[in-house]
């Protein structure tokens, strides 16, 4: 086994980092999603819609963006309340729904997370985890526990950050390349 | 938008490292919330309670440590059972953020351990933390847990503290802090 010094520190690399405002989506290109990674992080925060109790969708590319896929998704939301002892789940074949229901509203309680993606570019076995806070329209701050895949993609070169309907009023998504 | 790459060096920098020495009553980190660092995270590991079936607990501070928020919490917690495979969910605090609810043992041979995430504390941010530690309850399965907290107040929070929420000392653990560009 290798020594890695007195502490170690993981290799994550900053790629870049995209603040909304009022913006339709944010993807990132084929410039950042590239052969170098196989692993991408992805840490996003103060996020909101302009339109009340949207789903926020993560889709994928392999065309660098002129298309995105929209179907052969398996895409499961398990969301729990922050004061309640119920489990639901949303699915989806249609895309990658990482939150359903935000609030527009809400001043305290903006989309928060952090996600991994896994194989982006080799092919084969792309799958995304996500870790999210937010705040439920209608109810009551909650946490989202995501994880999909799409069971066709071919080597996926661009990613996109959307809501359903209407535009992301706010926040910043950063994307990182876990070095392996 | 800003092109912040390619960049060689880890955009994760391990600011602090701290123990629990002579069971305080709290693990603090003051003075390390920046405007160049937008998210936080750490990693805690061999937490033990002082008190028997207390909790892994975090707060926030606006005036860097001298005090500390004790209410306008929202937090939740999905817990585990690593035997059963049960899901249970916590009761909700408002007070006391947890980072479980599986009311950690004060015997046991290993400790907590999690990793937490603090977006965005200058702004409105929130906490989520993955973990696992063994339980007090009868038999001391161990749990994992997923946690959220929010805080509902102004933003501008610049110290955080780990304690055992909400009764005793901490007999053992350790914190690292890093900073997270981007």
């Amino acid at each position: 086994m290798a020594y890695t010094g007195p502490f170690f520190v993981p290799q994550i690399v900053l790629l870049q980092s995209q603040t909304a405002s009022n913006s339709a989506s944010i993807v990132f290109s084929s410039t950042y999603i590239t052969s170098t990674y196989t692993t991408y992080k992805v840490i996003y925060y103060g996020i909101y819609p302009d339109t009340d109790a949207t789903a926020f969708n993560l889709d994928l590319s392999t065309d660098n963006g002129a298309t995105y896929l929209n179907s052969n998704f398996l895409a499961g939301d398990l969301v729990n309340q922050y004061n309640s002892a119920t489990l639901a789940n949303t699915n989806s074949t249609t895309t990658l729904p990482i939150i359903t229901g935000q609030s527009n509203n809400t001043a305290n309680a903006p989309i928060c997370g952090m996600m991994d993606l896994y194989n982006l570019p080799t092919a084969v076995d792309a799958c995304v985890v996500a870790h999210s806070s937010y705040f439920l329209s209608g109810s009551s701050f909650a946490q989202s526990i995501f994880a999909g895949t799409n069971t066709a993609a071919g080597s996926i070169n661009a990613i996109r950050f959307s809501f359903s309907a209407g535009n992301i009023a706010s926040g910043t998504i950063s994307l990182y390349g876990v070095k392996q | 938008m800003a092109y912040n790459g390619p960049n060689s060096l880890s955009s994760f920098v391990l600011l602090q490292t701290k123990s629990a020495v002579g069971a305080p009553t709290s693990i603090v980190f003051t003075g390390l919330i920046m405007p160049q660092f937008k998210s936080y995270y750490f990693n805690i590991y061999g937490f033990i309670p002082e008190t028997n079936a207390r909790f892994p607990g975090i707060q926030f501070s606006y005036d860097n440590g001298a005090t500390y928020q004790a209410s306008s919490y929202l937090q939740g917690s999905l817990n585990q059972l690593a035997t059963t495979g049960v899901a249970t969910v916590n009761t909700a605090s408002t007070t006391n953020p947890r980072l479980n609810s599986g009311n950690t043992s004060n015997t046991a041979a290993s400790g907590f351990c999690a990793e937490v995430w603090l977006f965005n504390p200058l702004g409105y941010g929130s906490a989520i933390s993955l973990g696992a530690g063994v339980s007090s309850v009868a038999g001391n399965p161990l749990r994992s847990a997923r946690s959220v907290t929010t805080y509902l107040g102004a933003p501008g929070i610049n110290a955080i503290k780990f304690y055992s929420a909400d009764l005793g000392n901490i007999t053992r653990a350790t914190v690292s802090m890093y900073g997270i560009f981007g």
